[in-house]
């Protein structure tokens, strides 16, 4: 990420030289069409995310962060700007940038097993691979002996599990997650972003993982990048020197709530602008 | 107790129709002749399913069903695929199928005895004609309403157009399929009945013309329980593939 000191990194690897970029965003721009009508859901975003960074994208409530998602994964276009994942401009979805939906996207006609097993034959991973993979991601979520169960007889939680085990299971370069806990409820949801604290360390991956729990951020992530109300710019983007791994009383550290503090008067700044009305927002 | 009660509720519409019909037979309004009373009724239908009339007329009859049937879903379930997903066949297929689907299409039956004789081929194109269009329209809307996320994820995985095709798309709609396959098999049913009773010298329903035609009236009525049966039976086994294959 570049902004600011380079110097202070507590995140993952000890590295002298300046790390390389896995997603690079600039000038992103989208206008939404609809019946003429035009509405502009993203004015400016900047980004450059290094090689397994966790990045976590909050702002208000329809500013623009799924779509910001769904343009890096391909599967809306943007107006105008330039995507790049490790040097490459994305086009179309690819297996590259692992997608996590909002909501469950696990096929409802195909079994637990299945599910995960999609991508990989998709992808024409060979037969022995595919069992492997499947039975570590799986196991790796804990959800290995649910493998002949159909996604309705999972509960919300389990489902989130599956779709990580489903994601992580084809290798993507980079994870982009849609406020994969949102539904769930805040004891699963603690244990979840602990696990994907674990997967994701071990993992290296990058990840731009947007929500609107300002905890489960600062918790999670490298970086925290607020957006204002739509049309959306990036506000502000705070580095998180906590140090990893982070235990869950992290949360009751002073410095974590002074993150947390923060975060939330940036949101309540844009949320006021809503409220004072008429007024463009706050740059 | 409670599995009697529940029979009860389920039943309760035709029990009370029977008990309706009794009290008719009872008041003697009509000839014992044109009014028979339901045991009578039974009887005569129990003694009809020993007699390969019905039988041979009644496989006649469902032979014309099904191919009218498998027919109108080979050809509705492409077009209503495809009207889905191109605007171009959206557009030159819609008033066919919003303008069509008032028009009693039997009524076209004449033509199609001209066209396709009197013998199986006219009573099939009617039931075709018939069943296809509750198949496209439920195909079409089920089509339109395949959650993207599905499509998008399976995209998201590298699956190939073909593969989004055949392994997200179709299975996010043989749901809707389904449904339209439910209205149009009872509909396969009264048409081909109907057809056979217009013009036909075979068929469940050409024997019901020529049981009303040898005043049996409690033989038709038998046939009508018949028919009635058979088309539940159909429903039922229809119901039965879709929780067995499309459970989702
Ligand atoms: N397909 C679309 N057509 C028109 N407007 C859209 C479309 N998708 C999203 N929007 C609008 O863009 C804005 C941002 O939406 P979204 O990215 O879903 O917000 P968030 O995820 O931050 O809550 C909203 O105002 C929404 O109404
Ligand atoms: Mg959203």
């Amino acid at each position: 990420m570049s902004c600011g000191s380079v110097m202070t990194r507590v995140v993952p690897v000890n590295k002298v030289e300046p790390k390389e970029s896995a997603i690079k965003i600039s000038n992103l721009r989208k206008v939404f069409e609809r019946k003429g009508e035009e509405i502009e859901a993203i004015k400016g975003i900047d980004l450059d995310i290094k090689e397994g960074e966790f990045v976590s994208v909050v702002g208000p409530s329809g500013c623009g962060k799924s779509t910001f998602l769904h343009i890096v994964g391909g599967f809306i276009e943007r107006t105008s700007g330039v995507v790049s994942v490790q040097g490459e401009e994305v086009g179309k979805p690819a297996p590259d940038r692992g997608m996590m939906f909002q909501e469950s996207t696990l096929f409802p006609w195909r079994k637990v097993y299945d599910n995960v097993a999609w991508g990989l034959e998709a992808q024409k991973f060979p037969k022995a691979d595919i069992k492997e993979r499947v039975e570590y991601f799986l196991k790796l979520v804990g959800l290995w002996e649910f493998k002949d169960n159909l996604p309705s007889e999972l509960s919300g939680g389990m489902k989130q599990r599956v779709s990580l085990a489903r994601v992580l299971a084809f290798d993507p370069k980079v994870l982009l997650m849609d406020e994969p806990f949102g539904a769930l409820d805040s004891q699963t949801r603690e244990t979840m972003q602990v696990e994907l604290q674990r997967i994701w360390s071990e993992s290296k991956k990058s990840v731009i993982f947007v929500t609107h729990d300002i905890e489960e951020a600062v918790y999670l992530s490298d970086y925290v990048v607020v957006l204002t109300k739509r049309p959306s710019v990036v506000k502000e983007i705070l580095k998180i020197e906590l140090p990893r791994p982070r235990e869950v009383s992290i949360r009751k550290s002073y410095d974590f709530i002074d993150y947390r503090n923060h975060i939330w008067d940036l949101l309540h700044e844009e949320e006021n602008v809503k409220s004072i009305g008429g007024q463009s927002n706050a740059e | 107790m409670k599995a009697i009660k529940k029979f009860i509720v389920k039943y309760l519409a035709l029990i009370l129709i029977a008990l309706l019909w009794q009290g008719f037979v009872l008041a003697e309004l009509f000839p014992r002749q044109l009014f028979p009373g339901l045991g009578e009724i039974l009887l005569v239908f129990v003694e009809l399913l020993a007699t390969s009339d019905l039988w041979t007329n009644m496989g006649v009859t469902i032979y014309r069903i099904l191919i009218g049937f498998l027919l109108a879903a080979i050809v509705g379930i492409p077009i209503g695929i495809q009207m889905s997903r191109s605007s171009f066949i959206d557009d030159l297929m819609q008033p066919i199928f919003t303008a069509g689907y008032p028009i009693p299409r039997v009524a076209l039956y004449p033509i199609f005895v001209l066209l396709f004789g009197l013998g199986s081929g006219s009573k099939i194109f009617t039931i075709f004609l018939e069943c296809i269009f509750p198949i496209v329209v439920s195909t079409y809307y089920g089509a339109k309403s395949v959650n993207h996320l599905y499509v998008w994820s399976g995209q998201n995985m590298g699956a190939t157009d073909r593969k989004l095709f055949w392994k997200v798309f179709l299975p996010g709609t043989m749901p809707s399929i389904f449904t339209g396959f439910r209205i149009a098999l009872p509909i396969g049913v009264v048409i081909a009945v109907l057809t056979e009773m217009i013009s036909s010298n075979n068929g469940i329903g050409y024997f019901l013309v020529y049981l009303s035609a040898t005043l049996s009236q409690s033989k038709v009525l038998a046939v009508v329980i018949f028919i009635s049966l058979f088309g539940y039976g159909l429903d039922r086994l229809l119901l039965y593939v879709r929780n067995r294959y499309v459970y989702w």
